[in-house]
């Protein structure tokens, strides 16, 4: 019964559904931690307010919320620049240790007061989508086709991130900054541009992970803190700034959480997640990847 | 002659502390000039403050321009590029990583595959090693990359920290060489170095730095000469 249970497709195709979806909050959140060093742990409010995007966008003119995801994508760009502009450049001038602690404190007012901002402008009440619901059948697997475009937007996302780090010179000096920003400022990068440029992409990608996951999950103010919570688990178990891990490292909490809420009850989701982060912190602190041997 | 680099009443330092006073210098093009002095004279205080680094009163120019306001990538697009001390590659990055990034400047973006392989042709032991993760090479290896990484951004002027920091007699020799083969080439340079014999034996001038001033200079063959910088820097 269990060995038939692991072995369903079905839960496979779930647990990817749901990995992608973490992999793709976890790289924003990276993004941004990995560059800035910030701890932005209203980070998963930037997904609840990509969620109202699509889901406003939809109810008001139709807009599929796959089509209303590079507004929310903007819409997270905006935020990124007047918080750039208000805030976070006078806490970049901070020292590293100050700008953890610091940007912890003021991203957890943030969150607060956004979260609240929300619920005075669209109530608390929870609200859904109900569009792209359509069952598609393949292989024996039952797929509503707006999982099947979480999955390949996700990936897509993901892997056209991890490739443009490779590939380009902007890429490339994002990742220099993440190793050492003071080199990367001796070897000529522009290190101020590019932190923005990653603070830009991360808030995008929250907002555009929000836009999809609206398709799936219920709507509210407060629906962002567990995606904080697995956007934190990710970025820990894959590597600080470590953005491939990071990826795989969504996926492996899907897989986890669908797996584990299989094996046990639905009522154990929150549990498992939570569980996963506090296990994470206690156990494997430096990630799971195993950083190369470094000879200074 | 105008001179390449040039600082005049450079005082630097972090935040409330100056390490750095009052310092005039002037390193000629095509010439080799060394820093000289004991740990903590203020050598990279120094070379951080020309590089835009550390924060710095005073003027800095290049070529008679100023670049005093500039950020430290703004100096690198203007020629002036830092190999630091310690290296300070990207640990985590590959060997060609590593190279590629250095040609951010859009001065040389454009050059980079040619700047690319040049610097492979001239170490071909980066060559080798261009998929390897930069934290998993010797000290010497490191150093040499540091040095293409550098290259790469076509200096006008390389400012040198410790090259030869930490690395094993025979591979400081190499490291020497490779700086004595850049010098034949012709591009000016600015080194700090604690290897003080072999520095000043190689460099057309010096300057000697002691608690953050400059406190003699001349031809680096003649200070090597002098009975007092032989007793003080070489225990002679």
């Amino acid at each position: 019964m269990t060995m038939d249970l692991i072995a369903s497709p079905q839960l496979l195709f779930s647990a990817l559904v749901l990995g992608a979806g973490y992999a793709l909050v976890g790289l924003g959140l990276n993004l941004v931690y990995g560059t800035m060093r910030l701890l932005n742990v209203g980070h998963g409010d930037l997904v609840m307010l990509g969620a109202y995007v699509a889901f406003w966008c939809f109810a008001l003119t139709g807009l599929p919320p796959p089509l209303a995801a590079p507004l929310a994508a903007a819409l997270g760009v905006l935020l990124a620049e007047a918080l750039h502009r208000g805030l976070l450049h006078r806490l970049l001038g901070a020292g590293a240790e100050r700008i953890e602690a610091n940007s912890l404190l003021v991203f957890f007012g943030l969150s607060i007061i956004v979260q609240n901002l929300a619920a005075l402008a669209f109530t608390a009440s929870p609200r859904a989508l109900r569009t792209l619901d359509d069952v598609v059948h393949v292989a024996g697997v039952a797929m509503t086709e707006s999982r099947i475009v979480i999955l390949l937007v996700a990936l897509a996302v993901c892997g056209g991130v991890l490739i443009g780090l490779r590939a380009t010179v902007w890429g490339l000096a994002i990742k220099a900054v993440i190793d050492n920003g003071r080199a990367a400022a001796v070897v000529g990068v522009d290190v101020p541009r590019v932190r923005r440029l990653a603070l830009w992409a991360g808030f995008a990608i929250a907002g555009l992970a929000g836009a999809l996951l609206a398709m799936v999950e219920q709507i509210g103010p407060f629906m962002g803190f567990p995606y904080t919570i697995a956007a934190f688990v990710v970025i820990i178990l894959g590597g600080l700034g470590r953005l491939g891990g990071g990826v795989v490292a969504g996926l492996l909490l899907g897989f986890v959480q669908v797996y584990g809420v299989a094996l046990t009850a639905p009522t154990f989701s929150s549990m498992l997640l939570y569980g996963t982060f506090v296990a994470v912190l206690l156990l494997r602190p430096q990630g799971l990847a195993r950083a190369a041997r470094i000879r200074s | 002659m105008t001179a390449a680099l040039a600082a005049t009443g450079l005082s630097a330092g972090y935040g409330a502390a100056v390490v750095v006073r009052d310092v005039t210098l002037a390193v000629a093009p095509g010439t080799l000039v060394a820093l000289v002095g004991s740990n903590g004279a203020g050598k990279s205080t120094l070379l951080g403050a020309l590089a835009g680094l550390v924060a710095a009163r005073g003027a800095v120019t290049l070529g008679g321009r100023p670049l005093d306001a500039l950020a430290p990538y703004e100096r690198v697009e203007q020629g002036v590029v830092l190999v630091p001390e310690g290296r300070q590659v990207f640990a985590g990055l590959t060997v060609e990583e590593n190279l590629r990034i250095a040609a951010f400047a859009p001065r040389v973006r454009g050059h980079a595959a040619r700047n690319l392989a040049r610097v492979f042709e001239r170490f071909p032991r980066l060559d080798e090693r261009r998929d390897q993760a930069a934290g998993t090479l010797s000290g010497g290896e490191q150093q040499m990359l540091a040095i293409g990484r550098a290259l790469m951004a076509e200096p006008s002027v390389l400012l040198l920290d410790e090259p030869t920091l930490s690395l094993a007699p025979i591979t400081a020799r190499a490291v020497f060489d490779i700086v004595a083969d850049l010098r034949a080439q012709g591009l000016t340079i600015l080194m700090a170095e604690q290897d003080v014999h072999r520095t000043l034996a190689m460099a057309d001038h010096a300057y000697l730095m002691a608690s953050g001033t400059i406190v003699d200079e001349g031809a680096g063959r003649a200070l090597l000469d002098r009975a007092d910088i032989k007793r003080a820097y070489l225990g002679l």
